[in-house]
């Protein structure tokens, strides 16, 4: 191959029917792994905000007792509480721009590592809900067999019931929360990550 | 429109050419190849603010056009790439060219098959760029730019041979 000739016929090709938009208020991004993560949290953001208000209205729904009602919106405050600083974080986070203008592997590193410290910070989040999760199904097991909590107060069955709890809540929300930002997020750091190994010497 | 938009428009229609290549390089569908530069052009616009007059305005274009086009992932409601149907896409006046451009069709069509890094590198060298520069815009070593230029060369080589075609 003579590259020399390939060279010179690049440089001649003809690219004066190239056209170019006369605005640029319409044009967008769409397909970068950025602006798909920030679409997706977007969409996360409106359903953690309908779960929240689900949450909150429970005991009206549901008509629980009047007496749960204060230890249950302590524990509503205390989830909110948690919620509203991790989906203002996540939200600050991907409101900063991403720099393209760097070197090649400076701007690949930068965009991995902002993807990575998402799906860090989204896994954190996950966890932080499991003491919730757990209460939550407490509070319902007492709800429907309050006899069971107060008959078994001091034999193993209840143990066994609140390690039953604790354990499927770790489990679930172990295995949901990695799985969901592994599948959601950690395709595009994984593609990033085999760009950047293209770099290397070898 | 605002006199900062219209300077860019110029600075735009000056590099075109040079932004078009790109997305042919990283993209063997048209429409793909329209999606790209449209996406090169969004972040160009998105981050000239940035640009402080260090460097040349078309270098700064070069590499965000090289970086922006490494991330940029295909629209996935379109077919996988077909490598055998590439000649549809080029251009009409292109499939009833001379001899040169039938090379440059050849070309476009084997390095689809280069990695993201190996088309970068290319680019640069039909550019014009030294070793050194192509290291420096993809933040490697100068030696380690020359290795990867000759590898992909040869990979490029082996493609075009394999196609039945010899430039």
């Amino acid at each position: 191959m003579n590259f020399n000739n390939l060279q010179s016929e690049w440089q001649n090709e003809n690219t004066e029917n190239v056209s170019i938009p006369t605005t640029l208020e319409k044009i967008h991004s769409a397909n970068m792994p950025l602006e798909k993560i920030k679409k997706n949290l977007k969409k996360e953001f409106i359903y953690q905000i309908l779960s929240i208000i689900f949450i909150g209205v429970f005991p009206l729904l549901y008509k629980l007792p009047k007496t749960a009602y204060a230890p249950y919106y302590l524990l509503f405050t205390m989830f909110l509480a948690v919620c509203i600083y991790y989906l203002v974080k996540l939200y600050i986070f991907f409101k900063r721009l991403n720099n393209y203008t760097l070197n090649t592997k400076d701007s690949l590193y930068e965009t991995y590592f902002d993807i990575r410290l998402n799906m860090e910070m989204y896994k954190t989040f996950g966890f932080a809900l499991i003491p919730f999760l757990i209460l939550y199904l407490l509070g319902i097991l007492y709800n429907k067999n309050p006899d069971f909590v107060s008959t078994n107060l001091t034999n193993n069955s209840l143990l066994l019931a609140v390690f039953g709890i604790v354990a499927f809540s770790f489990l679930y929300m172990g295995f949901a929360v990695e799985w969901w930002v592994n599948h959601y997020y950690g395709k595009y750091a994984k593609e990033i990550r085999n760009v950047i190994d293209q770099l290397k010497e070898d | 429109m605002k006199a900062k938009e219209q300077e860019f428009l110029i600075h735009l229609e000056q590099h075109k050419g040079m932004l078009h290549k790109v997305s042919k390089i990283y993209m063997d569908d048209k429409d793909d190849q329209q999606d790209l530069f449209q996406e090169i052009i969004y972040q160009l616009w998105k981050s000239h603010n940035e640009f402080k007059g260090n460097s040349q305005l078309s270098t700064w274009m070069y590499r965000v056009a090289i970086n922006t086009s490494i991330v940029y992932l295909k629209k996935e409601k379109r077919k996988p790439e077909k490598f055998d149907s590439f000649p549809e896409n080029i251009p009409e006046e292109e499939n009833d060219s001379d001899e040169k451009e039938s090379q440059l069709a050849h070309f476009y069509k084997a390095i689809q098959k280069l990695n993201k890094i190996e088309k970068a590198i290319i680019f640069y060298q039909l550019e014009g760029f030294s070793h050194k520069e192509i290291g420096n815009h993809l933040g490697i070593s100068e030696g380690n730019a020359r290795v990867k230029l000759n590898r992909a060369k040869d990979k490029l080589k082996t493609i075009i041979k394999s196609q039945g075609y010899e430039l």
